[in-house]
């Protein structure tokens, strides 16, 4: 799967992210128009999603946003029509595979996907509690 | 000439109409208990604005970026309560640093800002966004649109520009890279050091 990244500052690591699970990733300069037929998903990595409404109109492929600001970017739903999911980093970071597919399969609306709950974590903390009683 | 007593006179007795309207009004609206509080929201929301804009220097005490971010605020709430449920609203932002600007230039800043949103809404603009920054001889007013009505020289606002550039500042119309999007960039130096606030980051959603 080819991906085209726009990453801000704050989110360098992604492209390396995609590369290591074995994708295909380009990196552009957020607001660069996307290259006809040489991706099949975008990637959009910002801290600050409403300051990137303007560009992120004009992306024509499936979109991915990933970002903290689950709250503001709920806004850009009807403003960003290839905009397909919106996910926090901590659980796209976990899921990225599954993340870039359901990205890929939904075809109408949008979703939005939390952070991570660390359900291993507080099993194994409950758990030894638990044992230690 | 009207003065500026004349339009706080007709503010006021808009405002009266406003709350006499109000009580005839509100049988229309029975079957949707909400949709008038909404509306007398936003009427109040537009007259706050029509009384902050007549006035030279509305808030006295509070910093360029907290009145602006004020009156893109009210502005919000009138579209916010206009705007048919199938449609959908257009979305203000206001991002606001600490300036160092002079009365007249905060004046100036205050009214480009005002008229630039609503020359871009008059084009039926989804997107607008107001960013004030600091530069180091003053402060940085930039209003971005996806629509052009804010390049589109209006009276008022070329009256805007010549007083802008009368106090020694600029005025710049930018098509963005992208070309979704048109930007007017102001620079207006401090004329005389009046306010220094330490703003956060704030976007009204």
């Amino acid at each position: 799967m080819l991906v085209l990244v726009y990453a801000d500052e704050k989110a360098q690591e992604w492209p390396e992210l995609l590369t290591a699970r074995g994708y295909k990733a380009t990196i552009l300069p957020r607001g660069t128009p996307v290259p006809q037929g040489q991706a099949d998903i975008c990637l959009v990595v910002v801290s600050d999603p409403l300051a990137e409404r303007f560009w992120m109109a004009n992306l024509t492929m499936p979109t991915l946003l990933v970002t903290g600001a689950l709250g503001p970017a709920q806004a850009l739903g009807r403003r960003v029509p290839s905009l397909r999911l919106i996910c926090h980093p901590s659980r796209a970071a976990g899921a990225l595979d599954d993340m870039l597919q359901m990205t890929r399969d939904i075809h109408d609306g949008m979703l939005v996907l939390g952070p991570m709950v660390e359900q291993v974590q507080v099993a194994r903390r409950w758990g030894s509690r638990y044992a230690d009683n | 000439m009207p003065t500026t007593e004349v339009h706080i006179g007709v503010a006021a007795l808009l405002e009266q109409c406003a709350q006499q309207r109000a009580g005839a009004v509100s049988t229309l609206y029975e079957d949707d208990p909400m949709r008038l509080p909404r509306m007398l929201q936003a009427e109040a929301a537009g007259h706050e604005l029509m009384a902050a804009l007549v006035r030279s220097d509305p808030y006295p005490d509070i910093s360029l970026g907290a009145v602006i971010r004020r009156l893109i605020g009210y502005v919000q709430t009138r579209l916010n309560a206009s705007t048919p449920a199938e449609e959908i609203v257009p979305l203000l932002t206001v991002r606001a640093h600490h300036v160092t600007v002079g009365a007249d230039a905060a004046r100036l800043l205050r009214d480009t800002t005002i008229l630039l949103v609503l020359a871009a809404l008059d084009d039926g603009a989804q997107n607008v966004e107001v960013r004030l920054d600091s530069e180091c001889a003053g402060a940085c007013l930039t209003v971005e649109s996806d629509r052009p009505g804010i390049a589109v020289g209006l009276p008022a606002l070329n009256a805007l520009r010549d007083n802008i550039g009368a106090c020694g500042g600029t005025w710049k119309t930018i098509s963005a890279a992208h070309g979704s999007s048109w930007l007017v960039h102001i620079s207006i130096p401090a004329l005389e050091v009046r306010e220094i606030f330490n703003e956060e980051v704030a976007c009204d959603s």
